[in-house]
């Protein structure tokens, strides 16, 4: 048998992996295969064994996408560190015996074709799709006919404010997937839009062949509205919005008048200003010539700043540069 | 009334539906009797004593469905009478135990009355059905009692099925109805998760106001003026009420906060696990898994494993004493904002139900004195509810709060992450079936509306959130994938076999047994 095997193409064996129900078989590397095809066909030991080498490192690399950390002030870990009886607490080992033995499983497919997108977050979402038998038969026929020189794709459109014809996207960007995988994690970058994405093949001239349309979703505005309403109008909603708690839970109002005058501070050494620093009271303003720029998208930029004295007699302004990465930690 | 500022507080009070009649004793139905007898009958006792003693107060608690439902079952009420039984007769042994011991000896007695207390509490006066207390003090105008998603459901994964949104509403509101005799006024909206638009949802169902996380109304459109010191409406004529982090952090965080105290008792030495095996044997799991009994004989003492024994006359100290702080805490910032904002600012500190009393025994205790103290010593502070501060100040800002939830980073990665995201497809998979039944089923009566029900039942049972939050803690897993895994499944074999028309009545009556939760469920919501 072993032998039968290695006799087969890396093609082959990956047909036949697929065949024996082993997910994403072309993650392995040719060695792999067999012993996976080899364990699948021993009943007593399990199908699913966990990917090794090259295979390991390229589903890491895709967790590593998948799997971000986004770094944030508000809203990080507001979650109570106490969380009630069954939340935690015992020991792990402490859970009655199963009610019922497994004795059947949910259905790995419906047997129906489509995707559905769900927002995590304002930067990210959730995608997960499913492919009807007849579906996965003309996907396949369309790989072999481009002899492997096809890839799948998630392609996200930005739909904000439009009804979507497919051509009308304010823009798109294609993710690589697995299409095994049946769900991945989609980053955007941009908050307070609407997306929905399409599932599809990519051929290497460059051809989209549609799968599957998601459904739109919209992703929530990360920082406070650009919107006033002149009726609510507040002089200063950076204070209202810091004394709430805006910038984090980890200030109080107080910390955050000293917060305030040392970034100032810290704005006027660093800038060689000639400012008296007695003439800084706490009620000295930054006054940045967009303050909703403390919300801005990802990747660096420069913000104008103006530091204003609190006499309101002298002024500086100073340039800073901000970058913005929530991918990363 | 010259107060300047209002203080809100909620107690969010939550546990799954857990009760598992096929077996005798059952680990995860401790969550429940815990809770009651480190929970909610110690804030039911403080209760009485205000009443008793003239103390006015004004507090806020949900109680979501199936805690609800869970203290008015009478399978479980019997199994906590017993299990509380065995607790009195624990603390006698241990009375006897340390006899030479005094600094264990007195805890032991301290022990003992407290269970007994407690089972007069539940067996006497509120004839073992104790959401008769909380209605009381409800009909006081004392307590405004919140519901919730009718299993707990996060409402934000739920986008894409929201039929099942109303689903988790209406059943929620129905059964409120049950319980209390009256419709609610307010709704904990499970986890704060919250996407805009689902307050419509609220409003056809007659709610009023909701409880948001601090950046679900400072990310509203337009900016909220007061930011999270006064509610506002939404477009639906709804109100949402922010929660304010400074007064939450004092109670919440593990280390700054005030639970952390040396002087308060340690959680986690219990005798459950510190006696002799043979001893403590009859009051743990009988198949001789060491569990928390409840009785707990230390302080927290400090980083490190010498732990020292419990005071508790030093720890009550302690909790008069950060009652007094809160309050101080909560008077500076009041003071500073009610200058600012022209205008009483409303503080809303809200907090999981166990973590008083259950996680932070001295919990219930420090409520006690920071609502007495309030009483009678603020000349700033009033206690107040969502409904009688909107009584008193109805003039409020209009904005369309954001998507947001009181959950870690703010938003649906605790539900939405590697270790729970499988479970989606399933879940919306079954609401849409449920919505195809509930649709072509309309006029059912008999045996297929009974399965209709059962249906809708195991629906919603598998969307508790608590499932995908336990897979994400790592704690029960098992467990949490199998009650997903189960009521899917039951779900599953209920559709085929209605669209079929062959129904098995001895396995539907099964299930209708277990799974009892909502025995008036509407299932025709989900058309």
């Amino acid at each position: 048998m072993a032998k039968d095997l290695e006799s087969l193409s890396k093609k082959e064996l990956i047909q036949l992996a697929r065949k024996k129900g082993i997910k994403m078989p072309y993650l392995y590397r040719k060695n792999e295969l067999i012993r996976l095809i080899k364990k699948a066909d021993n009943p007593s030991s399990p199908r699913f064994v966990k990917p090794r080498g090259r295979a390991a490192r390229r589903l890491n690399a895709r967790k590593r996408r998948s799997v971000q950390k986004i770094k944030k002030t508000l809203a990080a870990s507001t979650h109570p560190d106490y969380e009630s009886s069954y939340h935690g607490g015992r020991s792990e080992t402490v859970a009655s015996p199963l009610t019922s033995p497994s004795s059947s499983e949910l259905p790995y497919s419906y047997n129906e074709t489509k995707i559905v997108l769900m927002a995590r977050d304002p930067y990210w979402a959730f995608a997960y799709w499913d492919i009807s038998e007849v579906t996965t038969k003309k996907v396949y026929a369309l790989m072999k006919q481009h002899d492997s020189h096809i890839k799948s794709i998630l392609r996200v459109y930005d739909v904000t404010d439009i009804v979507f014809d497919g051509k009308n996207a304010h823009r798109s960007f294609d993710v690589d997937v697995f299409l095994e995988a049946r769900n991945w994690y989609v980053h955007f970058g941009v908050s307070d839009r609407s997306y929905l994405v399409d599932l599809g093949l990519l051929d290497s001239q460059g051809h989209f062949y549609l799968i599957a349309r998601s459904n739109v979703i919209k992703t929530a505005h990360d920082g406070p509205s650009d919107i006033v309403d002149e009726t609510w109008m507040d002089v200063d909603f950076d204070e209202i919005y810091a004394l709430s708690g805006g910038f984090g839970m980890g200030l109080s109002s107080k910390d955050l008048k000293q917060r305030k005058k040392k970034l100032v501070e810290q704005l006027l050494s660093a800038s060689g200003s000639s400012f008296p620093s007695g003439a800084l009271s706490s009620s000295a303003r930054i006054s940045g010539e967009k303050k909703k720029d403390f919300f801005h998208p990802e990747g660096e930029k420069s913000l104008p700043v103006e530091i204003i004295s609190g006499d309101k007699n002298s002024s500086e302004h100073v340039l800073v540069r901000v970058k913005k990465d929530t991918a990363s930690d | 009334m010259d107060k300047i500022a209002y203080l809100l507080l909620v107690l969010h009070a939550h546990l799954p539906f857990v009760r598992h009649p096929e077996h005798e004793d059952f680990l995860e139905e401790d969550w429940l009797y815990e809770a009651i007898t480190e929970t909610y009958i110690p804030l039911i006792e403080i209760f009485d004593r205000f009443l008793e003693e003239n103390i006015d107060f004004r507090l806020t608690m949900s109680i979501t469905p199936p805690l609800a439902f869970m203290l008015t079952d009478s399978l479980l009420q019997n199994r906590y009478l017993k299990h509380l039984d065995r607790l009195i007769e624990l603390s006698e042994k241990e009375i006897e135990r340390t006899k030479q011991q005094p600094e264990f000896n007195r805890l032991a007695r301290m022990y003992f009355e407290n269970f007994r207390k407690a089972r007069f509490t539940f067996a006497e006066k509120y004839n073992r059905n104790i959401t008769t207390a909380f209605k009381k003090y409800q009909d006081l105008g004392k307590l405004d009692i919140l519901t919730c998603g009718a299993t707990h459901g996060y409402l934000p994964l739920m986008e894409t099925t929201r039929h099942s949104v109303r689903a988790q509403i209406k059943v929620a509101v129905d059964h409120y109805e049950s319980v209390f005799g009256r419709p609610p006024r307010g709704i904990w909206l499970p986890e704060c998760g919250y996407n805009p638009g689902d307050d419509k949802i609220l409003q056809e169902f007659g709610i009023r106001y909701f409880f948001l996380d601090t950046h679900g109304i400072l990310h509203g459109t337009p900016r909220p003026k007061y930011g999270v010191f006064a509610p506002v409406y939404c477009p639906s004529g709804v109100a949402a009420f922010g929660r304010d982090l400074e007064s939450s952090k004092q109670v919440w965080s593990a280390q700054g906060g005030y639970p952390g105290d040396y002087f308060y008792r340690e959680f986690y030495r219990d005798l459950g696990y510190d006696l002799d095996y043979e001893y403590v044997k009859p009051y743990i799991h009988p198949d001789g898994i060491r569990v928390m009994t409840g009785m707990k004989y230390y302080r927290i003492t400090g980083a490190t494993d010498q732990k020292q024994p419990y005071l508790p006359d030093r720890a009550r100290e302690k909790a008069a004493e950060h009652a007094g702080n809160f309050m101080f805490n909560r008077e500076k910032q009041v003071e500073y904002l009610y200058t600012r904002l022209g205008r009483k600012p409303l503080i809303v500190a809200p907090y999981d139900a166990e973590l008083f009393g259950h996680w932070w025994y001295e919990g219930p205790q420090w409520l006690d004195f920071l609502v007495r103290k309030i009483a009678c010593d603020s000349k700033l502070i009033q206690l107040t509810t969502a409904h009688d501060y909107l009584k008193e100040n109805p003039n409020n800002q209009v904005v369309t709060p954001s998507f947001s939830s009181w959950g870690w980073k703010g938003y649906s990665e605790y539900w939405l992450e590697g270790s729970n995201d499988w479970i989606y497809r399933h879940l919306h998979q079954a609401s849409h079936r449920m919505h195809e039944l509930a649709g072509n089923f309309k006029n059912a009566n008999g045996l297929v509306e009974r399965a209709l029900k059962q249906a809708a039942r195991e629906l919603l049972l598998a969307e508790s959130s608590d499932w995908a939050f336990i897979m994400k803690t790592g704690t029960v897993v098992d467990y949490a994938c199998r009650r997903v895994k189960d009521h899917i499944l039951r779900f599953t074999r209920l559709y085929e076999e209605i669209k079929r028309g062959s129904i098995d009545e001895t396995w539907l009556s099964e299930i209708e047994s277990k799974d009892n939760i909502f025995p008036d469920i509407d299932f025709r919501i989900y058309d």
